[in-house]
């Protein structure tokens, strides 16, 4: 139930969190809070921010922390479910968790290290592929002359 | 009867009733030039106060024309605000061009100006027949104003002489010239090597290729009378066809004017260009159905013959202008199409995908040529590049690729991540737009960078005008930005519509490029008008998100294709002559030869379309 054409986003730094299925990126690991989470098939952390995320329909569940208000959270590339995202919590305690995103750890893998890539201003620019001094106009004139025979010194208004 | 130049303008309905001369006929006054010696003959109907301007006009006359035998009083029939001199000159230019001699001369005589005084009519026949030494003394007769401009003069003038010479393979005496007067007329070193490098030329075809000049008994010595023009003052010698140019700034300015612009002007000079709100496209002339799934990508062919689409079904559909059936249905891509290509010479398209690869479809035969992979990430805009054989892509993966057709990569360039693309008709620029927020340039002759556009959010679109001076940018917060690359400022902000994290893509349409069209997340389409910035209409035929609309100046359409998996066809003329069904028979039917059945294609619900409306503004 999408709704159009959306670009894939990239997190710039490593180290991030990728989808298992289609290695889309998920989250900077800096923005882990928790890791102590348990998600539906084991371990699980608690994320602050995601990108390429599709949200599902919200729905109360009854968690071993109490009842919460979570939707579904899916990878948008490839649909594959990667957690949920806490919208409300109803115990105090809980609050702290609304807003935030739970990653199973199944579903996620870590990539340790980006490929570089070339910065827009270390491309060459226009001016640094000019010619830096042409020879003088005497010199080339005067290989041209020995090319077509003619000796320098020799009167061209005699011919 | 008459009025005279001094009186007041008005002809009161006296004098009509007794204008019988016949000055508004021009055989009328040949005929009574050549007729008589004297004045014309005074009717009684002359009113006193006539009497008195008409002798203080023939006074002036006379001080005018010194020396000429008044064999008439000219009457002008009304005041104008430019100069005789310069419209008789203009005229006479004109007649001149056209070969009307006799009236030339006549005119001449009669108005006592002349074209051309001697000496530049002296020149410019000596610069038409190639006759050097005479030209370069006549050049200080001219009114040439600065040593400078003189020696601007001098040099082209010069360079065609080195030309010619070259031509007539008459090398030493070339050498001559460009040794002891050329380098003498110029700083620019770089022009200087160029023409001595010309004297490699093996054949006189190189020359002239290389030189781009063709020929002494081409049109070059007139081309070298043109440039010279800009070195002369224009009272001495009037540049070359004034007239016609003056016509032509007139029909631009009328259709700088016109708002709805979507016809070429081709009123003629009798009335002003004015495109009627008849001819903008207004109604929804057809709803194309065919596929599964959103489409999300829409293209004419150059030829307006087809329409190509690209959908998240992963299939590509090529659908005929003239009846609106699909002509093919392009299968093979494993993930969602997101752009489409059509080659220079409607024959092929390239579709680029989320399944990181791009295809090459034969539009005739209905095949798939080849894939391209190549690209580590989504391809997210393709460009061909001029020719039928290479195009452009760039992907999500810092990539950008040009490939040639028969799957070969031409080049790879390392570049911030493509959100979109363009490419100059010259194919001399390329616009990147990256996922950050900036706008790259690139001169794709040499690949190297040339300068940025920043913009505040996201950009999601982009779309370069014809004569690339303009480029319009769909922003992430709903903003429609157009920047001019000369100057390279943000020159307009359209509005009215929403656009968020989908990507919604804009483009020009019109005559010209003359408006600014973009898709909307409330299913609506606006079109704009590019110089005032005013919205010109919305129209309703989608029912969910239009992502893409596209113009063709040969289809003379607008498309439309939306989340609601249609596409819609605006045409701009009223009754355009193709077939139109009314807009309820909404069934295209397919001639592919594909094993897929597609009986869903019939019970498919895509939205009512039943209700279409506009807003015109």
């Amino acid at each position: 139930q999408t709704m159009g054409f959306v670009f894939q986003q990239f997190i710039d730094a490593a180290p991030i969190y990728a989808c298992v299925e289609c290695r889309a990126h998920i989250a900077r690991r800096d923005s882990i809070i928790s890791r102590t989470f348990q998600g539906r098939h084991g371990r699980a952390y608690l994320t602050e921010a995601v990108v390429n995320e599709r949200l599902g329909k919200d729905e109360d569940r009854l968690l071993m922390t109490g009842l919460h208000t979570v939707c579904d959270l899916y990878c948008r590339c490839c649909d594959t479910v990667l957690g949920w995202k806490y919208v409300r919590a109803y115990d105090k305690s809980q609050r702290y968790k609304e807003g935030r995103y739970v990653l199973e750890q199944s579903q996620i893998f870590a990539i340790e290290q980006l490929q570089s890539h070339i910065s827009i201003s270390s491309l060459p620019t226009r001016t640094s592929l000019l010619v830096a001094s042409p020879p003088s106009l005497d010199r080339v004139l005067s290989r041209f002359m020995r090319d077509i025979g003619i000796h320098p010194g020799e009167s061209m208004l005699s011919r | 009867m008459t009025n005279s130049r001094g009186s007041a303008g008005q002809l009161t309905a006296a004098d009509a009733r007794n204008e019988g001369s016949p000055d508004l006929n021009g055989n009328g006054s040949t005929a009574d030039a050549r007729d008589s010696q004297s004045p014309p003959p005074d009717t009684g109907a002359t009113n006193g106060r006539d009497t008195a301007a008409l002798a203080d006009t023939s006074d002036t006359l006379l001080k005018r024309y010194p020396g000429q035998e008044q064999e008439t009083q000219r009457i002008c029939l009304r005041d104008s605000q430019f100069e005789e001199e310069q419209v008789v000159r203009l005229l006479l230019q004109e007649l001149h061009d056209r070969g009307f001699t006799d009236t030339f001369n006549q005119l001449q005589r009669e108005s006592g100006f002349t074209l051309e005084n001697e000496p530049v009519s002296q020149f410019r026949n000596s610069v038409l027949a190639g006759e050097w030494s005479k030209v370069k003394d006549s050049l200080s007769t001219i009114g040439i104003q600065t040593p400078d401009n003189l020696n601007a003069a001098l040099f082209l003038i010069k360079r065609q002489q080195f030309l010619e010479l070259l031509e007539a393979r008459q090398l030493k005496q070339a050498l001559l010239v460009l040794q002891n007067e050329l380098s003498t007329l110029t700083n620019d070193i770089q022009q200087l090597h160029r023409l001595s490098g010309l004297l490699m030329c093996p054949s006189v075809e190189d020359l002239r290729t290389a030189a781009d000049w063709d020929g002494s008994s081409g049109r070059s010595r007139f081309v070298v009378l043109e440039s010279l023009q800009t070195y002369i003052s224009p009272g001495s010698m009037v540049p070359v066809h004034r007239m016609e140019t003056l016509f032509g700034q007139a029909l631009a300015y009328q259709c700088d004017a016109c708002k709805y612009h979507v016809r070429p002007a081709n009123q003629g000079l009798y009335i002003d260009h004015m495109c009627p709100t008849s001819v903008f496209p207004q109604e929804l002339q057809f709803s194309l159905k065919g596929h599964q799934d959103e489409v999300w990508y829409v293209a004419f062919s150059p030829d307006g013959r087809y329409l190509a689409s690209g959908s998240r079904d992963k299939t590509c559909i090529i659908w005929s202008m003239s009846d609106f059936s699909i002509v093919h249905r392009f299968n093979g891509h494993q993930n969602e199409v997101a752009y489409i290509a059509w080659s220079p010479n409607s024959k092929y398209i390239v579709s680029a995908s989320s399944d990181r690869t791009l295809r090459l479809w034969d539009v005739e035969d209905g095949t798939q040529m080849q894939v391209f992979s190549g690209h580590e990430e989504t391809v997210t805009s393709c460009k061909w590049l001029g020719t039928n054989d290479r195009f452009i892509s760039g992907g999500l993966d810092h990539r950008i690729i040009i490939w040639d057709i028969n799957g070969t990569i031409v080049k790879q360039i390392s570049s911030p991540r493509v959100h979109d693309l363009a490419v100059s008709s010259d194919c001399s620029l390329l616009l990147v737009a990256d996922e950050k927020t900036d706008i790259h340039a690139y001169d794709l002759t040499t690949l190297t960078f040339m300068y940025s556009l920043n913009e505040p959010v996201e950009v999601m679109s982009m779309a370069l005008s014809a004569d690339a001076r303009y480029c319009i940018t769909g922003l992430r917060n709903g903003e429609l930005h157009m920047w001019d690359l000369d100057t390279r400022t943000l020159v307009r902000d359209f509005s009215g519509h929403t656009q968020g994290q989908y990507v919604i893509r804009c483009t020009f349409a019109g005559q010209d490029d003359r408006l600014v069209a973009t898709g909307s997340e409330d299913g609506l389409l606006f079109v704009w008008n590019r110089n005032t910035g005013q919205l010109l209409a919305r129209l309703r035929g989608h029912t969910k998100t239009i992502n893409v609309c596209t113009w063709s100046d040969k289809a003379a359409a607008l498309a439309t294709s939306s989340d609601d998996k249609t596409i819609c066809i605006w045409p701009a003329y009223r009754g355009a002559p193709s077939h139109r069904p009314d807009s309820t028979d909404d069934l295209s039917t397919s001639d592919d030869d594909d094993d897929e059945s597609h009986a869903d294609d019939k019970s498919m619900v895509s939205g009512a379309h039943s209700t279409t409306s506009i807003d015109m503004f």
